[in-house]
């Protein structure tokens, strides 16, 4: 199955096909991990994961439609991003970023290769960071004095 | 993959890789997109969604809990192989869910396992003679209340002084679970007995552990929490 965003009906029960789908190589829809809605600009905010971007649709739209905006570039720090979230009282959109252990902030209307306006991160950029994720297990390597986790 | 294994004596990692229905032995030293110098993979092989295991490296002996049974292979086994010893059927009591977790000591010829045993609604402590095979009965049962088990994840032996060391986390479906605790009992317990220490509780800054490895040398327990995304390091001489 191609990515898509699927829209449906609030009170859709059952079997019910949705409204409209946004679908297609236009989209530039690669692994969408996460999505959130801004009700009062009508716009979709999509976490790319395979895309390294943030997708910004208006909610009206349907099938092989380009992106309004993309968050997008060596310079906004995206990276695989599979969380998006929106802070509507500060203009805000928060970004977690899978591959490199970070959340990055943007203006709500931020597109292109924007600088993110703050980045969290356990460590400086540049620099390794942790990376455990949902440890399941631990074992000690006693030659090399090391911890081995599988993640 | 939800367990790892460092042999020391031959320098080597194993882990379970449950999608792939595989036991993979790398490299102690192994980095990088570095492939495997051993799978254990195929129809011959029983592997049911493997997702735990010890090696034995002092018999050559890679163990692995199945769904209603444990697997043992010889440690260098490769390819689509038939496990050398299967502890399957109704008197050894293992749950038909795969256990998740096992420990092999060497040194007292002991299989460790966690499991459902019967109606009961957490879980026990199965402990199995090294070289059993087909129906038997384990050699005892941690169960009880007092145990304060509910599910084990994760569990450790060391031999020399004959302890069981496990990983409570806790039940799946909650984010924050309490009585979440790193349990040792002895290796001679039965019954409803409770462990010797517990490693828990608000000082402990344990939230959710899963994995436990044991330093000896420097005398410290190591722990994986899921929940802090961490790994936490115990100086906990009792033990050693």
């Amino acid at each position: 199955m191609p990515p898509s965003i699927s829209v449906h009906s609030r009170t859709a029960s059952g079997n019910t096909p949705p409204l409209r789908v946004i679908t297609g190589p236009n989209t530039q829809l690669n692994w969408p991990a996460s999505i959130a809605v801004e009700s009062a600009r009508g716009e979709i905010f999509v976490a790319n994961d395979g895309g390294n971007s943030i997708l910004v649709f208006r909610v009206t739209d349907q099938g092989n439609v380009a992106p309004t905006r993309v968050i997008k570039g060596p310079n906004t720090g995206i990276s695989n991003p599979i969380g998006v979230s929106l802070d509507t009282l500060n203009n805000e959109v928060w970004v977690s970023n899978f591959g490199s252990h970070s959340v990055t902030v943007y203006p709500l209307a931020a597109d292109g290769d924007t600088a993110p306006l703050r980045t969290i991160r356990a460590a400086p950029l540049g620099k390794k960071a942790l990376g455990i994720g949902n440890p399941g297990g631990v074992a000690y390597d006693s030659k090399r004095k090391e911890i081995l986790v599988p993640n | 993959m939800h367990d790892i294994r460092y042999d020391a004596i031959h320098d080597e990692l194993i882990v379970p890789n449950q999608f792939a229905q595989a036991i993979l032995t790398f490299r102690g030293g192994a980095d990088g997109e570095e492939a495997p110098i051993r799978i254990i993979q195929g129809s011959r092989t029983q592997l049911k969604r493997p997702d735990r295991m010890d090696v034995d490296p002092i018999h050559n002996e890679i163990f692995v809990p199945n769904s209603g049974s444990i697997l043992v292979f010889d440690r260098e086994a490769n390819g689509n192989v038939a496990p050398i010893r299967v502890i399957r059927g109704p008197s050894t009591q293992l749950s038909p869910r795969p256990p998740n977790a096992i420990a092999v000591d060497p040194v007292n010829n002991l299989i460790i396992v966690p499991s459902i045993v019967g109606d009961d609604q957490y879980q026990s402590i199965l402990i199995f003679n090294r070289t059993d095979d087909g129906d038997v009965a384990p050699k005892a049962i941690i169960r009880g209340s007092r145990t304060g088990i509910i599910q084990l994840n994760q569990i450790q032996v060391y031999p020399p002084r004959g302890w069981i060391i496990a990983t409570q986390p806790g039940p799946d479906d909650e984010l924050l679970p309490g009585a979440t605790f790193v349990g040792i009992w002895s290796i001679h317990d039965k019954g409803n007995v409770a462990p010797r220490w517990k490693i828990g509780g608000p000082k402990s800054t344990l939230k959710k552990p899963r994995g436990v490895a044991l330093d000896p040398e420097n005398k410290e327990i190591i722990v994986a929490d899921m929940r802090l995304n961490a790994v936490l390091t115990y100086y906990f001489p009792e033990i050693f």
